[in-house]
Parts: structure tokens; sequence; C-alpha cells
């Protein structure tokens, strides 16, 4: 009795200090709302006032977005808080913040079920949901709204119930709710959920063939969820395959033009059956997937300068800290030699995590490979039990405590200092600043031209204005095009015209009257006479704003 | 059919090991010394030069068979190992061009057989202080030589995981930009799953010694400012060898009731890369060379 009362206490400091690392500041940290959370934000604020998303579809399935295709859940969860909270950062923010609270409860109750009763199932449980309450990975998405989040949470709640329903049918179907949610929470996790169903369809294969039956209604349920969805495929690819198409390793050319040169090569002295044989887009996508699959177990990806793609870095670290490595093989062998339950369904699990991105260009991710924290998670804890079951018990755990605060300390100041000094230019900042600025002079002019060089700034003005949805809805105008990259631009809205296809170098002499014209900084370095600057956070101009009246 | 393949593949390892320590030589000497000239094309003409190399390749290969038969009293897994080590992109470039670490692994190879197998003590000890000695002459361009100063924590941690990253052990080995093959790692890519059988068969029979070595010479490496420039960790490719060896034997032994078509697709897969391999290396490799010929300062 004294000892579950004492977990309960446990568990729930590990809560609270999971939601102050995930609460505080959310609006402030990172700097800006990045251009996809502003958008899945105003999608909410659309669907609360209308129904409909931007795009004037009514409870759509998908989110076209800026032509990705966004999965739509993450935005459905931000309605009530846009409700309480308004359009702000906060409410964009709060549902990612709260589920990744929630993930690491629910991280404590996996691992105690996956201990299957053994003596150190508890241990480990409350060591997991601590390494993921304090894991920068984990912070970092819980404090944005990426949609990775919220996938992770139902992923989680799939798998727990999955494996608690054995005892209660009923667990069961909310085990198959949660996983048909997750695939209206994130793209990759439509091919991580059906991996682990098959994983977890063989660590309970015995159960399965014993009664079948117990299973079939949840099966059901699950695919009738999962229906609109498909009934969206049906009618329109992009719905489950939108962005998909355009990250893939073979919308990428690098390896035809690879496969091109070596053809090219060859002419000259191999005949075509040979150069075929050698130079096959099988044999050379297949490497290029495995090259992009075990690059997410560089160390250099994992402890030292994390994820390099914009804006998922945390400067000057990994995505684990570096205290980990040790942990963590030892976990893997740890996890073998005491006969861990869910040892095969751990490293499967990790592995399974990685295979959306592997199929992408842009590696290594971590983004796309985020469910992966939790068996990085348990492998780390399982590590530091391992080490911890030695004679001089004190001394180590006093060591690795040390060595935690320590890395703990350096992670704080790399995300609440350093990364909003030196990644405000990822982050988007400046378009709050901007489009308030706009507001104040509006009425001076006719037209107000922003060029569109990177990310979507149309978003941003629809966001801070709080425009009114009903109404962008009709006067939107949109071309419906690509651009090469597979994104979709607003032409223009009300005063405000978006150009993504010209320079100022070219607009500038000859501008027309009574228009301000928002330039990106490095089209107008030698430009001096404009009205405004804004600048990041390291003081560097990001945008000049030019009024001819 | 499966009858007739499975009785050819045990007909062929029922061999003596002497006709496959034959073969291996001959296999070796061809793959070092087969236009040894042309390919790679050189900056200067150093054949000369290139065919000391070789011989040191090649020695290496036998050296690496007495020594670890002499250590292990198993033949076959010998035969493997020294098959691996003549195998290996890595191996395979650097015994074809005039390269320092390649001469290096040779006397450091022959230095530790020749502990290994005196009797004598005050031998032992001579033989052990030889070590720097000989790293000292062979490998005049080991970084501790060239600069004293060490790199930051920073880059010290990046230089590791560089050295222990899939990419350069399996995908690409950047460790001679202009003049190395880049389009191969240090090991093939197929070889991933029995080097891992072999690193975690070691640990479980508790032998620490190889993978603390491995360690120490990953740090040394990685202390290099020059990388990743810089091809110290070449002196490991024999504990590669033995990693990856040790793994596909114990697959196989472990696994004798294997289907015979797992066991042809996983040959097959091997063979297939490092036809790959060759292939590249003759005919796309030198082109490469020939376009980054201004930027190779030595003749290579």
């Amino acid at each position: 009795m004294r000892s579950s009362h004492f977990a309960k206490v446990i568990i729930l400091l590990i809560i609270i200090l999971a939601a102050l690392l995930r609460f505080s500041w959310l609006d402030r940290f990172p700097p800006a709302l990045y251009t996809d959370e502003a958008d899945q934000g105003y999608n909410a604020y659309s669907i609360l006032k209308t129904g409909r998303d931007e795009h004037n579809t009514f409870m759509p399935v998908s989110l076209r977005s800026f032509g990705d295709w966004k999965p739509p859940l993450p935005s459905y969860l931000m309605v009530p808080f846009i409700k309480v909270f308004g359009l702000t950062e906060k409410a964009v923010r709060f549902p990612s913040a709260l589920l990744g609270v929630a993930s690491v409860f629910i991280a404590y109750l996996l691992v105690i079920e996956l201990g299957e009763g053994r003596k150190y199932s508890r241990k480990l449980a409350f060591l997991t949901s601590y390494f993921i309450a304090i894991s920068p990975w984990h912070i970092f998405q819980s404090r944005i709204a990426m949609l990775v989040m919220v996938g992770l949470f139902f992923l989680e709640c799939g798998v727990y119930f999955f494996i608690k329903g054995v005892k209660n049918a009923w667990l069961l179907l909310i085990s198959a709710i949660s996983f048909a949610l997750t695939l209206y929470s994130y793209y990759g996790l439509r091919v991580v959920t059906p991996l682990v169903l098959v994983v977890l369809g063989i660590y309970k294969l015995k159960d399965l063939i014993r009664t079948p039956k117990r299973y079939v209604l949840s099966v059901l349920f699950g695919l009738i969820l999962i229906m609109p969805i498909s009934a969206g495929f049906l009618k329109n690819s992009d719905v489950i395959f939108g962005r998909a198409r355009t990250v893939s390793v073979f919308f990428d050319q690098g390896i035809k033009l690879q496969q091109w040169e070596y053809f090219t090569q060859e002419s000259f002295a191999t005949p075509t059956v040979i150069a075929r044989f050698f130079h096959n887009s099988v044999y050379m996508y297949g490497r290029n997937i495995l090259q992009r699959f075990v690059s997410h177990f560089d160390g250099r990806f994992l402890f030292i300068n994390g994820d390099t793609t914009p804006p998922f870095q945390i400067p000057n670290m990994g995505i684990l800290y570096l205290a980990d490595i040790i942990f963590i093989c030892i976990g893997v062998i740890g996890l073998y030699k005491k006969k861990f339950e869910g040892r095969n369904l751990v490293i499967l699990w990790l592995l399974i995590a990685i295979i959306p991105a592997a199929f992408t260009f842009i590696t290594p991710s971590s983004n796309r490979t985020f469910n992966a924290v939790v068996p990085f998670g348990i492998l780390t804890s399982f590590g530091i039990l391992m080490i911890l079951d030695n004679k001089i018990k004190l001394l180590i755990s006093s060591a690795v405590t040390c060595m935690y605060v320590m890395f703990f300390g350096y992670f704080l100041r790399q995300y609440f200092i350093n990364l909003p000094a030196e990644h405000s230019n990822w982050w988007n900042f400046g378009w709050k600043e901007t489009a308030e600025y706009v507001r104040l002079i509006n009425s001076r002019y006719d037209d107000i031209v922003v060029f569109d060089m990177s990310g979507m700034p149309y978003i941003y003005f629809l966001f801070y204005d709080r425009v009114e949805p009903a109404l962008f809805q009709k006067s939107a105008v949109r071309t419906y095009v690509a651009d090469r990259y597979g994104f979709e631009h607003v032409e223009s809205y009300d005063k405000l015209i978006f150009l993504h296809d010209q320079e100022w170098k070219y607009v500038k002499s000859n501008p027309q009257k009574k228009t301000l014209y928002i330039v990106p900084a490095d089209q107008a370095v030698d430009d001096v006479n404009y009205v405004k600057a804004i600048y990041y956070k390291n003081n560097e101009i990001k945008l000049k704003l030019f009024s001819y009246e | 059919m499966y009858k007739v393949i499975s009785s050819i593949l045990t007909a062929f390892l029922k061999r003596r090991a002497t006709v496959f320590l034959a073969e291996l030589i001959l296999f070796v000497s061809i793959t070092r010394l087969y236009l040894l000239g042309v390919v790679p094309p050189h900056a200067s003409l150093a054949v000369s030069d290139r065919f000391i190399s070789a011989i040191f390749s090649i020695g290496s290969t036998i050296i690496l068979f007495f020594l670890t038969d002499t250590l292990l009293k198993k033949k076959k897994l010998s035969l493997l190992i020294s098959w691996i080590f003549a195998v290996l992109p890595w191996t395979f470039e650097q015994g074809r061009i005039i390269s320092q670490p390649n001469n290096c692994v040779f006397y450091l190879l022959l230095i530790l057989f020749l502990i290994i197998s005196v009797d004598s003590l005050y031998a032992k000890i001579v033989l052990v202080f030889l070590f720097p000695v000989i790293i000292h002459i062979s490998y005049p361009q080991i970084w501790l030589e060239k600069s004293h100063i060490l790199p930051t924590v920073h880059d010290f941690l990046n230089n590791f995981f560089l050295l222990t990253s899939p990419d350069l052990l399996f995908f690409k080995n950047t460790t001679f930009w202009w003049g190395g093959v880049k389009g191969f790692g240090v090991m093939y890519v197929t070889l991933l799953p029995f080097f891992l059988l072999g690193v975690i068969q070691t640990i479980n029979r508790k032998e620490y010694r190889l993978p603390a070595i491995l360690a120490l010479l990953i740090t040394t490496a990685a202390l290099s400012t020059y990388l990743p420039e810089s091809r110290e960790l070449f002196l490991a490719t024999p504990i590669f060898s033995f990693m990856i060896a040790r793994g596909l034997y114990g697959f196989y032994s472990n696994h004798r009731k294997l289907p015979i078509g797992i066991t042809i697709l996983l040959i097959v897969c091997i063979t297939y890369e490092m036809a790959q391999f060759m292939h590249y290396y003759f005919i796309h490799y030198p082109l490469y060379i020939q376009g980054n010929i201004n930027q190779i300062k030595d003749a290579f």
C-alpha cells in the first residue's frame, strides 16, 4: 500500500516536471510560429467559425493547406483551445504540450505492461517516463504544433491498450480508435501504424489465435473510423500521399542523374546489358534508401548536431543527450540478457519508426522519426537500470545524476537562450511584427505587395489579423498550380498581393503608386530608402518595407 | 536442384585449407596487381611505389591468416578473416596506391605475429617496444607526426562519430577526398548484419580486448585535426575483418539448417556488391580521378 502511494507521488512529480518544461513560455519559445503551425492554427480557426478550412472544404479529412495535404486531427484538436484563448500562439501549441505531458504518463503505463510483472518493471517505467520528460527531442516537439506529438500520443495509446486488451476486450476498442486516429495525425504514421500492428499481432499471436473473435469488433470499428480518409483517398490520392509524393526519394532527381551519369560513362566501354546489370534502379534506390535508414544511427545526428533541417535543430545539440550513448548500448544488450518481455517490440518499434524517413530525401530527420523517442527512452532507462544493478549503486547513481544535471542544464541554455538568438530566421520570426505594422498603416495604400520568396507569408497575415475565414474563403485568389517543391501559393486577397516569381530589383525600377512593398532584406541589400525594417532576434534585418505614396 | 547446389557447396567447403589459402593468395595478388599502373590514373608515374603497396597488401592478407590461425586455431575462420580483409573496398583501394597506412598495417601484423610466435620473453618485450618505432617509420603522415594540436571536445566528438558513422563505414569513404573511392564505404553494406553479429558475439563471449583495441584506434584516429582527410582508421581494418568474419562464421555455424534459398540469397547479395565495387573501381573510378587529377598534389 505504502509503495503504491510512493509510486503515485513519483509519477506525479515526473508529470509536474514534464508539464513545467512543456507549458512554460509556450508562446515565446520557439520564438515564432512556424509556417505550418500558423497554417494549422488558422485552419482550426476557420473550422471553428465556418466548419470549413481555408479552401472552403466542409469538415476536411485532410487539409489541403499549402498543397501539402496535412493530416487534420491536430487542427481539430486546436479548435477548443482557440475558442478559449483566441487565435494565439499559445492556443495553437497547447494541444501538443498537453499531449506531450500525457505521452510521458502513457510511456510509464506502457513500460509496466511490457515488463509483465518483472520486479524491475516499475523502476524501469519511472526511469523511462522521467527520461522522456526531460528528453530534448520530446520537449522540443511538445512545444510546437508539428503534427508528430499528437501522432505519438495516439500511437502510444494504441500500443498500450492493445497489450492491455488481452485481459479486457473493451480496451481493444480504445486501441483501435487510437490507431485509427494516428492515421489522421501524421503522414509517417500511415506507414508506421500498420507495421506496428503487425508486430503487435505477432507479439500477441497466441492470444490472437485463441480468441480471434475478441479482435474482430475492434478491427471492424477501426476500419469504420478510417473510412472517411479512405473515401477521401478514392476521390483524390493526394489526401494520403500529398506530401509523401514531393519529399520521397523517387521525386528527388539525384539518383536519376547519377544513373544517367553512369550510363553516359559506360557507353564507351560496356555493353548495355552489363551497364543495366550494374546501374539498375532497384540497386541504386535500394542502396540509397538503406543509406538514409542507417543515417539515423549516426552519432553526429543523435548526440552532437541534431537535425540540421530547419527548423528542427537546437543549436549545438543532438536530439538525445550525449550521455545516452552509453546507456543505449548497455540497454540493448541488457534487454536481451535480462530477457525483457517486450524486447523485440522495443527494437522493432525503433526500426519501424525510421522507415518513413528512409524513403524521403531529407535525412536524417528528427521530425519523421519522432516516435522513436519512446524506444530510445526505454533503452536509455534499461541501460541505467543495468549499471545500477551493482554493489556501488550509490556512487554510480550519483555520477549518473550529476552527468544528466549537467547535460540538462546545457539543454536549457541552448533551448531558451541560444535557439531564439541563432535560429529566429528558421522560425520565420518577424511576420507578427510585420502584420501588426501593416494593420496600422493599411489605409494609406491601395495595394500591399509581399515578396513571397520563402515560407507562405499570406498565412501570417491571416493569422495575426484574425481575418474572417468566410471572407478569405471567398476573396482569396489561387491558381492551384504547384511550384517545383509541390507547394501551392495564394496570389492575393483583399489589398495583399503575393509575388513568388518576381524579384525586387526588377520591380523597384517601376513601382506602383499608393503601394507598400514588403521585401526580403537579401533582395534589397543596397536599398536604404525603406520606411521600416523588421529584425530577427540577432538584429539582422529580415524585411525592408518600401512605401510609394 | 537444391540437392545439387547443396552437394556442390558441401564439397567446396570440405576442401583443404591450404587449397583455399593458395586460392586466396592468387585472388589477392590478381586484384592488387591487375592494371596497377593504369587504375587509378596516376598523378605522376609511381608504379614501382604502388607495386610495393600491393605487395604489402598481399603480405598483410597472408600474415593475417597465420596470425589468426595461431591465435584461434580455426583454419576456416582464419581463412574467412583474411578473405574479408582482402576484399574490403578500403583495403582494395589502399593496396593499389602509395599508402602509408597500408604499409603500416603490414608491419603491425608482422610484429604481432612475431610476438605470439617467439618464445623468448625478452624478444617479446623488444617487439612490443618496436610498435611505436614501426609506426613512426612506416606511417610518417600519421597525425601525431604532423601536428600536436588537439581538436576541441566538440570536434573530437564530431570526428569520433564520423569514424563510427554508418555512412563512412558502409556507404561513402571520404578519408581521401580527391583520390579515393567515394562511392563505397570501408566495408560492403551487405556485410553490415554480419559485422553487428560479430560485435555482439565478441561482447557475449566477454572477449573485450578486441573491441577495446578497436575503440582505442578509433579514439586515436578521432584526435586527428585533419579529419575527414585522415586515414588512421585504416589500421583498424584487420579488426573489422575479424568482426565480420566472426559474425558470418557464427551465423552459418548456428544456422546449419538454414534454408538453402536464404544461403544462396546471402551469397548472391555479397557477390553482387563485390562485383558492383569491382565494376565501379575499374570503369567509373578512373574517370573521376582524371577529373580530379589537378587536385592531387602527390603521386599516389
